[in-house]
């Protein structure tokens, strides 16, 4: 039997045979080995591992940077109380940072206003986003602390430690103020995102 | 399947209308079959190219009134037997091609008789192929398959399966081996 007989013979097989094979070899084509699966399933496992443990441990998220639901439910509670009782500041205790959260925020001061210094942030923490305006007030005394709570309270407002460097700042400085928690000192800023058009 | 099953449908009946587009539809669908079977066969890619050219029109000549069913491998027993045909009249002196090798393990496996009577056509040894590949394991008959009908090359089969060579190499091996001892069983020297 020559060669060409034996190819003929060989090539007159069972449709059906030449068809598994086909078949085979496309089922073959979307085939990922085994290893390649293991590496992706680990890769897909130390992702979400990675982002529970951000979750868990409470470092900053970005939802918050301008005001989240915490905040605007701040807002809205003082908004709904008169302005002359203390009860809207206890609302605000909801925007004040957490202990993981990151405190310090640096500023540029862009304009130096009667009861208000507007400011630009130049990084982003847990509460403000890099690039957005603050406006940012202070009280020495308690009808200043309620006047001024109760403009903030209509927006979203979180605290910081009085320093004397806001006080004295001047148009283009760049300085570091550190967000408190409500009541350790008696002076403290009331800082706002200050939202387009207000 | 049914995917393939409602494609060739379609293309079939643009064959039937006599639009061209049936031969884009069949290059679409089938081209790079064809090319590889056309190559394993060849080992040149021209030569390649113009077996599947002529299986366009071979299948435009035939169909209809052909319906053939299932048109994957109405497609690649043309291109087969167009790449065959070539290799025989122009290549064969060359012997070049995996299509080669795999012709020259077969043929090392169906030792010819020397007397005439005792010979098997081909299409007897077609039918002791068929039986033969009835009994084999399906993993087996697709490695079978795709080496002596597709001319697929050893490495290119180990490759896509997840088999060392060796593994496929000696697998093939054995099946020759038994497909020899079917043979002489039924005492059927080739």
């Amino acid at each position: 039997m020559t060669r060409e007989e034996i190819s003929q013979a060989i090539g007159e097989i069972k449709t059906e045979y030449i068809e598994e094979a086909a078949d085979e070899e496309k089922s073959r084509k979307r085939y990922i080995p085994r290893s390649i699966k293991l590496i992706l399933s680990a890769a897909a496992c130390a992702v979400i591992a990675v982002a529970l443990m951000f979750k868990m441990n409470g470092l900053p998220v970005i939802e918050n940077t301008e005001g989240g639901m915490e905040s605007e439910a701040c807002g809205q509670a003082a908004n709904s109380m008169p302005p002359e009782t203390n009860e809207k500041d206890d609302q605000c205790d909801t925007a004040v940072p957490q202990e993981n959260q990151t405190q310090m925020l640096r500023v540029k001061i862009k304009e130096c206003r009667e009861n208000e210094i507007v400011a630009e942030v130049l990084e982003e923490n847990g509460y403000f986003a890099q690039g957005s305006t603050v406006g940012i007030m202070l009280w020495q005394s308690e009808s200043d602390k309620t006047q001024n709570s109760g403009q903030a309270a209509a927006r979203e407002c979180v605290y910081a430690q009085y320093s004397e460097m806001i006080e004295n700042a001047s148009e283009g400085d760049e300085i570091e103020i550190r967000l408190s928690e409500k009541g350790k000192d008696e002076k403290m800023f009331i800082i706002m995102p200050k939202k387009a058009g207000s | 399947m049914q995917d393939n099953q409602s494609t060739d449908k379609k293309i079939i009946e643009l064959f039937f209308a006599r639009s061209e587009q049936a031969v884009t539809e069949l290059a679409d669908q089938y081209g790079t079959g064809c090319r590889r079977i056309a190559n394993n066969i060849l080992n040149n890619e021209s030569d390649a190219e113009e077996s599947v050219n002529d299986t366009y029109l071979a299948a435009w000549n035939t169909i209809p009134p052909q319906k053939p069913d299932p048109l994957r491998s109405y497609i690649y027993r043309i291109v087969r037997n167009i790449a065959t045909a070539r290799y025989h009249k122009n290549t064969a002196p060359k012997r070049n091609s995996s299509y080669d090798v795999a012709l020259d393990e077969l043929e090392a496996c169906l030792a010819s008789s020397d007397t005439p009577e005792n010979q098997l056509s081909a299409k007897q040894l077609t039918e002791q192929i068929n039986r033969f590949l009835a009994q084999l394991e399906k993993e087996n008959r697709i490695l079978f398959v795709r080496r002596y009908w597709y001319g697929d090359s050893v490495s290119k089969i180990a490759q896509e399966t997840g088999m060392r060579s060796n593994t496929v190499s000696v697998r093939l091996a054995r099946m020759r081996s038994e497909l020899k001892r079917n043979l002489e069983k039924e005492e059927m020297q080739i």
